[in-house]
């Protein structure tokens, strides 16, 4: 039993990824405007990040070594460092972000102004970093950030035409600009960077052996295949409860409306305790995947697990982050325009991360009797030309499309 | 240095693909704060439907309320600010006197968000107001 409550850190690497504030309007925006017809993206997106999760998970516990670790050995210094550079862009853009987005909703919930709550917000992350081990974050915010599990009763409880969500699974590309922006929205988001550089190290943080194997493959599943299911929720509730009204959702107050529609208060306090914790779970994601990329380029001590003075300059790195974010979020931008931005700027950087992941987790020389099998080597290249693919797309249509503006 | 006539090249493709002309506002625009002010006024009438029958928060209303009725008034100031490209003056004109009524309403649900009586009201207003800006939409 207690095996099954260790798939805590795939839950909350998928949630950051999957439905992290962006994710939260994205993933409404698609529903309102394609109904059921990009759930396939989903899919498509959900299976990519399973299998590249599995191998980071892999490698970490067999190798002992992290992916961003990995992408130094394998690609070499240069590409490392535009690795790492790139990173910490999308990083710092998604922290500021998930800052934002966790005052918005406590905004929606208590009314007091955004700006107090984003520092309430930053100080209550940094005392919960602070003193709670990695495996109490992992389940209080993996957990917590269930309650967006409100959506998956809800998608069913407002009674969808099943044959058209059916039909949606069906991969079917239009060639309009606005669709083919939220297809690669979708599948970049499933696959972003940070997710891996915070799940790899995860497992190290965690101390997987090969012995955890077996657990890293429940992670993969589990845990991204729930967000994939929170993603999928999240566009059917929208299709139902806003498409028809064309409502054009570009707030987080919308993505929660969905809930109260179908639920009432219950409802919407679900959804809002959900898209706290799953918020802020992804801000710590994106600190300690800021501060990890940075210790394993340099060749720093790093690690939750070695305590904040053993590991000094880690701690200082993920301390810095959440400043520079929070300076970030009081400029005044919006929090959701931002991390769209973000999720499309690291659509760019998936082929630097992903590759060599592909290339250690084949490797038979160096990861022996645990390098991929035929399923692995099979979708494992099919994957990185979707992702090739999908990186070259992604800034011409964030130009043509306006950020999704029409 | 070579990255130089890249970075140009993606800036002016940028401006192009936007349909800049910058100062004016055209038909185009219009089309944008339409669909805007109808996906506004259609939010309003869900959120006050469910004020309606007791199916939300207070706080909620109101924050939530707020960043609509702000975002109409936002939508009213650009049609006002910018000069207008000929022969759209009346619809636009007309935009302008339904975003003003969109803000009110939900404004109104905001004041009195446990009223359930007025929350009916701005439903049904909204709802109205959502058809009549898809009509403007369309009478281009």
């Amino acid at each position: 039993m207690s095996k099954v409550f260790q798939v805590a850190l795939g839950i909350v690497a998928a949630i950051g990824g999957f439905v992290d504030i962006g994710e939260l309007v994205f993933n409404t925006q698609a529903g309102a405007s394609y109904r059921f017809q990009l759930l396939w993206a989903v899919v498509v997106g959900v299976i990519g990040i399973v299998v590249y999760a599995e191998m980071c998970g892999r490698v970490a516990a067999v190798s002992k070594r992290p992916v961003f670790d990995v992408v130094r050995m394998r690609m070499g210094l240069g590409v490392g460092l535009v690795t790492l550079i790139s990173s910490f862009l999308i990083n710092l853009l998604t922290l500021a972000a998930e800052l934002g987005g966790a005052a918005i909703v406590l905004h929606l919930l208590f009314d007091l102004s955004e700006a107090t709550f984003v520092l309430i917000v930053l100080l209550a992350l940094l005392v919960i970093v602070w003193l709670v081990p990695f495996g109490g974050i992992e389940k209080l915010f993996g957990y917590l950030g269930c309650g967006l599990l409100v959506y998956v009763a809800a998608a069913i409880h407002l009674h969808p035409d099943w044959h058209e969500v059916a039909r949606g699974f069906v991969p079917h590309l239009h060639f309009k600009a606005l669709y083919l922006y939220f297809v690669v929205g979708i599948i970049g988001a499933a696959l972003t960077p940070y997710e891996v550089y915070f799940y790899s190290s995860g497992a190290l943080e965690d101390h997987w052996t090969p012995k955890d194997l077996g657990l890293n493959k429940a992670n993969s599943f589990l845990g991204f295949g729930l967000g994939g299911i929170l993603s999928v929720a999240l566009i059917m509730v929208s299709a139902e409860v806003f498409a028809p009204l064309s409502v054009d959702p570009t707030y987080l107050g919308t993505t929660a409306l969905g809930a109260q529609n179908a639920y009432g208060i219950a409802g919407l306090l679900l959804a809002l305790l959900g898209m706290l914790f799953a918020v802020g779970g992804a801000a710590i994601e994106a600190a300690f995947s800021a501060a990890y990329s940075m210790a394993q380029f340099a060749g720093w001590e790093w690690g939750k697990y070695r305590g904040a003075l053993r590991a000094p300059r880690f701690t200082l790195t993920w301390l810095t982050f959440f400043l520079l974010a929070f300076a970030i979020v009081e400029t005044g931008v919006d929090p959701v325009q931002l991390t769209q931005y973000a999720v499309l700027f690291s659509v760019v950087a998936l082929p630097l991360t992903y590759l060599p992941v592909l290339l250690i987790a084949r490797d038979r020389t160096f990861m022996g009797e645990y390098a991929n099998g035929r399923l692995a080597n099979t979708i494992g290249p099919l994957y990185l030309m979707i992702i090739t693919a999908v990186a070259v797309a992604a800034i011409p249509l964030l130009l043509i499309t306006q950020g999704g503006a029409r | 240095m070579r990255c130089a006539p890249v970075v140009l090249m993606l800036a002016a493709s940028a401006l192009a693909l936007s349909g800049c002309r910058y100062g004016q506002y055209s038909d185009v625009d219009l089309q944008a704060s339409v669909k805007a002010l109808q996906s506004i006024a259609a939010e309003g009438s869900l959120m006050a439907n469910d004020a309606a029958r007791g199916r939300s928060m207070t706080t909620f209303m109101r924050t939530h309320g707020q960043d609509l009725s702000d975002q109409a008034e936002h939508e009213a100031e650009k049609m006002s600010d910018a000069p207008l490209a000929p022969g759209i003056e009346k619809r636009v004109a007309k935009a302008i006197s339904l975003a003003s009524d969109i803000g009110s309403s939900i404004d109104d649900l905001r004041v009195n968000p446990r009223q359930r009586k007025a929350a009916v009201t701005a439903a049904k207003d909204l709802q109205s107001y959502a058809r009549q800006v898809q009509q403007l939409g369309g009478s281009g």
